[in-house]
């Protein structure tokens, strides 16, 4: 809609607007209720549910911050908002799965030496209370060389 | 006594494995050897028990670089001294390990690397591998202040200082290159190259330790060039103070 202040939002379109911001704010928090979505991920969807409810009951602020960036319509502001919002999204969550990366490494590499001492240990046990090697069962039960010599100090064994 | 531990990384090696495990144990008795089986889908990890080697079983494939800190980090616990690590493919002369290591025991250097030009010995890399090298150990030669000729090698031994240095999150997953160098040396670490012998790869259909046939060139140079560049950017903890923490 065309006025002599510019391009105004139709009442529809601020109902459409209203509704989907309300509709995004009430899945969030329902997704944080039923523990689907951590409280840690969820304020940044929260702010934009937020965001758009503010500037669709609030049109001058929208208008105000069209002005500032020097846009031609708040549909452009609106627009670059969104892909912002977008971009800086990717961003967290990119950065969220580089941390996620280097915590599974570290872990995996804390059971891979876990599962070696194991072994170890299960194969002293096994040659102390049978006196003979032990099959290792998880490998095709091939026979397992007691390398470490049951260390009576367990100086490798620092687990 | 010093203890020393030999590290082989490997990712379906089973034809290669075993002897290269027993070419380390005739070259370095008294050195523990440990395989770091990355995720293998074939008997790499029953080859290498076999031939007498302890066994590190990855979960799943997680990379060189992290099979590489995989036994840095076992070194680090068991209270090694010293560490060597040589590729499971057949491609470095374990014999080569006792030079590595004696830049190490007289206390001249913290990393020795082995290198395959300092000497003739008919290597020849291909084309792509040969201008990477060229090009990235000559950039990280400037940096460093002396000269790398082989800045890719994974045949390395390290100090205690220097595994421990290299099993904190900064050590990168996939392969170590010249920026590694680069990190290091900015840590306080002192490099060192040898020359050592270096013979095709047993297995042909390796694609664990040939970064070139994994990545494209242009993906490789790209990589090169910001690794580089962010390595120069960021400030390099003392090697000691990480350490002492």
């Amino acid at each position: 809609m065309i006025t002599d202040q510019g391009i105004v939002m139709s009442p529809r379109q601020q109902a459409f607007a209203l509704i989907a911001s309300v509709a995004l704010l009430i899945l969030i928090i329902e997704l944080v209720r039923r523990r689907k979505l951590r409280e840690e991920y969820s304020w940044l969807w929260i702010l934009t549910g937020l965001v758009i409810l503010v500037l669709s009951v609030w049109y001058g602020a929208l208008l105000f911050i069209t002005k500032l960036i020097g846009a031609v319509t708040p549909v452009s502001t609106l627009f670059m908002f969104g892909i912002l919002f977008l971009v800086v999204t990717n961003i967290y969550y990119s950065i969220k799965i580089s941390t996620l990366t280097t915590q599974v490494k570290n872990l995996a590499q804390r059971l891979t030496i876990l599962d070696s001492y194991v072994r170890e240990m299960r194969n002293c046990e096994d040659t102390n209370t049978k006196g003979s090697p032990m099959k290792d069962k998880s490998n095709g039960g091939d026979e397992v060389p007691n390398l470490m010599q049951c260390r009576d100090d367990n100086q490798s064994l620092k687990v | 006594m010093s203890r020393i531990v030999v590290i082989i990384p490997a990712y379906n090696e089973e034809n290669g494995v075993a002897q290269v495990v027993k070419g380390v144990r005739k070259a370095v008795p008294t050195a523990d050897i440990v395989v770091i089986n990355d995720g293998s889908q074939d008997r790499t990890a029953e080859e290498a028990r076999r031939a007498g080697a302890r066994i590190l079983n990855h979960p799943y494939n997680m990379g060189y670089g992290a099979a590489l800190q995989t036994g840095y980090k076992f070194a680090l616990e068991n209270g090694y001294h010293y560490l060597a690590q040589i590729d499971a493919d057949g491609q470095h002369d374990p014999e080569c390990i006792s030079d590595l290591l004696a830049p190490l025991l007289d206390g001249s250097a913290d990393i020795v690397i082995g290198s395959r030009f300092l000497i003739d010995n008919g290597y020849r890399a291909p084309f792509a591998k040969r201008v990477g090298m060229l090009m990235f150990g000559a950039l990280a030669s400037r940096i460093v202040g002396y000269h790398i000729t082989d800045p890719t090698s994974g045949f390395q031994a390290l100090n205690r200082l220097a595994f421990c240095y290299c099993a904190q999150d900064c050590y990168p997953t996939d392969f170590a290159d010249a920026d590694v160098l680069i990190m290091l040396h900015r840590a306080g670490l002192r490099i060192r190259e040898v020359a050592v012998r270096m013979y095709p790869s047993l297995n042909q259909r390796s694609r664990y330790l040939n970064m070139y046939s994994i990545f494209t060139p242009a993906y490789y140079l790209f990589k090169m060039c910001l690794l580089m560049f962010v390595t120069l950017l960021r400030r390099e903890r003392v090697a000691r103070e990480v350490i002492l923490e």
